[in-house]
């Protein structure tokens, strides 16, 4: 009997101890600053006609009402000021209709190898930023290397098509000491050929995935060998599509980015990727997305698009 | 210096966790050894992160010490005649990790009688056997363990709703020969497995899944002695650590199966000869060599249905090296007032087409003033061949090791010491004091946000071809310094210490932090273990023990803001993003528990019955394990939650000896 006597002493024990609110506890949070203006601005002097310019308010993570806070609200009566090192300078204005600040690019000219500033103020807060136009990349290579179809051993239906792509450059091409990224794109287009219905002779993107890579010319191996990275993109398609009508195109696009654009994409995706796993204390550690915006949050890049590398077509 | 003895006495006294006598938690409670959290029984030892310990089972190297995804370490205490742990100073016949070194030795087996020792606990069984083979010449040991809530769970089951369970055993065995008086010859092993398991069986389909892990270690090793003053222990060794996965389904149409896994196999040798030069002189020299296979990843699926041909894939990523080292140590004790004990350990390892060698300069010396002071110092330089991929920054089974490369490098430590130590024989008591600073160089770490969980080659691919376990690490330097206290009793009817650490940890890596220096999880300023056990008479034991820990560093949010992303061929894209501060800036709340265990003891006919009864946590105070933001979505108000493991957990143990 001694022993039923320990055994429920033990069981009522461990169900004292086993409710949620024995786990969990509120416990103090560190300091918080007030909300701070966050600025977002990406320059280049070809790939877009307008300097777009986004300006919003973070949130402190934790405070009374913080939760009901909009951090995705745009302010709209921000000063914002962009300049050059000659000392041209210009305001971007509020425009409803794309809801961001804008400027005709005519207006104020991005040119490559300048440095350009960003000066906001809304709200008695006031941040700024700079950035330059890195020269555009030479002598870049795009192809497709390979294409690869691979029955899913899950799914009958399904093939696994991998596209192989190969972006290469001379490094004497790339300056010394910058910044470059490369995407592969790749289109699948659906076409309706009816011409006795115009209305419905139109295309549009069945399917538009992308990869990408971020390198710097510090990380180069060896001068001798030429940049070349392999890039793969993965689309399934079904063995009872109707494949007649579609088409794959696959593009590749070269940029030479700023320091701040490089940064800012190598940290921010982990971060964005990890938003929905705070708390978990097996998720890995995630580190904070790099911003130049002085005295707030966001970013202030300027890219090169160089060019639009090559273009070729792959029927399924 | 640097080195603590584990009493085994001891360690069966103080109060267990779930009935476990855990040698590993009681390796925590000592100076210089911080604990990771509730969720492990890993170790950080003067800074260094739970991969630079080298635990060491006879002679066989134990690659991941975790049963119950670290809450238990592998070792059984039963099982065990000693075990030793070295936080600097290091002899040079160690070598292979940055940190620590712990020498674990098993038993022998009682050469003369049949010895033998059952428990019953909450989770697990125990029961070890020991005795002679041939009276006073040769032995053995077998001891095992097992847990049992799945067995216990099982009639609360069915199949067609689904099955599922959680075991661990394992097992310890060691054969002990007395040849001749020149020879001696002992074979040992380890056997220890964990399984985590799920099946169904419904209308004629079976599903089939399982997540397992284990290590196996062997040991032959031969000790002679050539004459009065000249013995050698020559070993075998083989040691290996898998864990994967594996999923099967069938039903009367086909059958698929798929799994990955991963996992390192060493077999090696080594050879040591001792020198006794004179009865205060003696020369250690030796040798070891080491093929390490490692598989940091593979996969496999196989389809078949009744219609059709099978369809099969497997891959694997195979890495092979050899790692050898050459030592030689002298061990001087010149005066009655001066000892010294320096060496040279020469290290390389080859891996691929890459060879590393290094050289490894030690000392350690001690100067007594007067009887009973004692003034200590060490140098060591140590090199890590070896790396373990832990993503999550706790040590799990899927925690993957690697090799050195020609892009990754070996990690390298120097660390000094200085100690001071007093006995005090009237009150039965040892004073220590040691202060350390050590410097690490390529320490690894994971690229924030990296990750090699859930990353197959066809994620690595297609994100970015050329990508592999080598892109998502980046090296640092690390350093580490701070001060030890340990006072300890270990006769009389109280017997015990307290245990005290000041400490810095600092790491710095130009990819994390955005280069700037940070302090690392394991960072912990004050650290104190209190150990007491008191036994008025040989029927009943009192234990306790207090633990203290300044908060660990944790990243939490402190701001969240929309950010629009750009792409040149995707366009702008609104995302939530969170500012987490300055990297350890924020530190959780100081973790503290009291426990508290009896033994009941009563002799037998034959050997003695302890009822042991322990309660861990009795003040139920919640430590922290995890941190959230919690939004209450009437009010808006955002608070920090705090998560905790273990409350208040009473355990009991009946254990039988005999």
């Amino acid at each position: 009997m001694r022993a039923i006597y320990l055994l429920i002493i033990f069981l009522a024990f461990f169900s004292s101890a086993c409710t949620k609110d024995s786990f969990v506890k509120e416990v103090p949070y560190p300091t918080q600053t007030s909300a701070k203006l966050v600025v977002v601005s990406y320059i280049s002097p070809a790939a877009d006609e307008q300097i777009k310019v986004s300006v919003s308010l973070s949130r402190p993570a934790y405070g009374p009402g913080v939760g009901k806070m909009n951090m995705d609200a745009q302010i709209k009566d921000a000063d914002v000021i962009i300049s050059d090192a000659a000392g041209r300078f210009a305001h971007i204005l509020w425009n409803d209709k794309i809801g961001q600040y804008v400027l005709e690019k005519n207006r104020f000219p991005i040119n490559t190898g300048k440095i350009y500033y960003l000066k906001v103020s809304a709200h008695g807060k006031f941040v700024s930023a700079k950035t330059s136009i890195p020269e555009a990349i030479l002598g870049p290579k795009f192809e497709l290397v390979e294409t690869i179809a691979r029955k899913d051993h899950q799914d009958g239906r399904a093939i696994l098509n991998e596209y192989l792509y190969r972006f290469s450059a001379p490094w004497d091409g790339l300056v010394d000491g910058g910044y470059y990224g490369c995407y592969p794109v790749l289109d699948r287009i659906t076409k309706y050929n009816n011409d006795s219905d115009k209305s419905q002779k139109n295309t549009y993107g069945d399917i538009s995935k992308t990869g990408k890579v971020f390198f710097r010319t510090y990380d180069r191996v060896s001068n001798a060998l030429p940049f070349d990275h392999l890039i793969m993109i993965e689309h399934t398609t079904f063995s009872d599509e109707n494949l007649s009508s579609k088409v794959v195109t696959h593009t590749g696009v070269f940029i030479a980015c700023s320091k701040e654009y490089y940064l800012f994409h190598k940290t921010a995706p982990n971060n964005i990727k990890s938003a929905g796993d705070s708390g978990n204390p097996l998720a890995p550690p995630v580190g904070n997305v790099y911003s130049n915006i002085e005295g707030g949050y966001g970013i202030f890049a300027g890219y090169n698009q160089v060019t639009l590398v090559g273009t070729s077509t792959y029927g399924n | 210096m640097s080195a603590v003895s584990v009493p085994i006495g001891q360690l069966q006294s103080i109060p267990t966790l779930l009935g476990e006598k855990d040698v590993f938690r009681v390796l925590q409670l000592l100076p210089g050894v911080q604990k990771g959290s509730e969720l492990s029984s890993g170790f950080y030892v003067r800074g260094g992160s739970p991969d630079q310990n080298l635990i060491i089972l006879d002679d066989a190297v134990v690659y991941n010490a975790n049963h119950l995804f670290g809450f238990f370490s592998v070792f059984n205490g039963d099982a065990l005649k000693s075990v030793e742990l070295f936080k600097g100073g290091f002899p040079a016949r160690f070598g292979e990790r940055l940190s620590s070194v712990t020498v674990l030795n098993m038993k022998d087996g009682n050469k003369e009688q049949l010895r033998g020792e059952a428990g019953i606990g909450l989770i697990s069984s125990r029961l070890t056997l020991e005795g002679p083979i041939k009276k006073g010449k040769s032995s053995f040991l077998v001891s095992g363990r097992r847990t049992y809530i799945d067995a216990l769970m099982r009639p609360l089951m069915s199949a067609d709703k689904g099955v599922g369970g959680y075991y661990f055993y394992d097992l310890n065995a060691k054969y002990n020969a007395y040849i001749n008086e020149n020879n001696r010859f002992y074979l040992s092993g380890y056997f220890g497995r964990d399984k985590l398991y799920a099946f169904s069986e419904n209308d004629g389909s079976k599903m089939d899944a399982s997540f397992g892990w284990g290590n196996a270690t062997l040991t032959a090793r031969w000790n002679h002695i050539f004459g009065k003053n000249v013995f050698s222990n020559t070993s075998l060794i083989y040691s290996s650590y898998d864990s994967g996965f594996d999923f099967a389904l069938g039903s009367p149409n086909g059958s698929f199966k798929t799994g990955a896994y991963s996992s390192i196999r060493d077999i090696g040798g080594k050879f040591d000869l001792d020198y006794s030069l004179a009865s205060n002189h003696f020369i250690r020299t030796g040798v070891r060599v080491v093929s390490h296979q490692f598989k940091p990843s593979g996969s496999y699926y196989d389809l078949r249905s009744s219609s059709g041909n099978p369809t099969t894939n497997a891959v694997e990523e195979k890495y092979n090296s050899l790692e050898s080292n050459l030592f030689v140590e002298d061990d001087w004790k010149i005066n009655n007032q001066f000892q010294v004990n320096m060496g040279l350990r020469v290290s390389s390892f080859l891996s691929g087409d890459k060879n590393y060698w290094n050289i490894e300069p030690r000392l350690s010396a001690k100067y007594m003033l007067g009887n009973d002071v004692a003034l200590k110092a060490s140098y060591a330089r140590m090199n890590q061949y070896i790396h373990l991929l832990s993503s999550a920054g706790v040590s799990l089974p899927t925690d993957v090791w690697v090799p050195s490369t020609g892009r990754v490098r070996p990690m390298q430590s120097d660390q000094i010491a200085l100690g001071v130590a007093k006995d005090l024989p009237e009150y039965n008591l040892t004073l220590s004091l040691e202060g350390y600073y050590k410097e690490m160089n390529d320490v690894l770490s994971f690229k924030d946000g990296a990750s090699f969980v859930g990353h197959s080659s066809s994620d690595k691919i297609s994100n970015n071809e050329n990508h592999s376990w080598e892109s998502d690490v980046t090296t640092g330097q690390g350093k580490s310094y701070g001060a030890e206290l340990f006072i300890q009793r270990k006769v009389g009817k109280f017997s015990g210490w307290l245990g005290y650490t000041l400490s810095w940890t600092k790491y710095q890596f130009e990819e994390l932090n955005f280069g700037k220096a940070f302090y690392p999880k394991q960072d912990c300023r004050h650290d104190i273990s209190l150990v007491g056990i008191y036994q008025p008479s040989p029927k009943i034991k009192f234990s306790a023990i207090w633990v203290y820990s300044t908060g660990f560093p944790v990243d939490i949010g402190r701001a969240e803001y929309t950010i629009q992303t750009h792409s040149p061929v995707e366009g702008t894209g609104a995302k939530k993003v969170i500012d987490y501060g300055e990297k350890g800036s924020f530190r959780a709340n100081a973790s503290h528990r009291l426990d508290i265990g009896t033994q009941f003891i009563k002799k037998k006919n034959r050997g003695e019955r302890i009822w042991d009864l322990s309660i861990y946590n009795v003040y139920s105070n919640r430590n922290p394990l995890m941190h959230y933001q919690e939004v209450d979505q009437t009010t808006g108000n955002a608070t920090l939650q705090q998560g905790s493991l273990f409350q208040i957990i009473p355990s009991i143990t009946y254990t039988r000896k005999f």
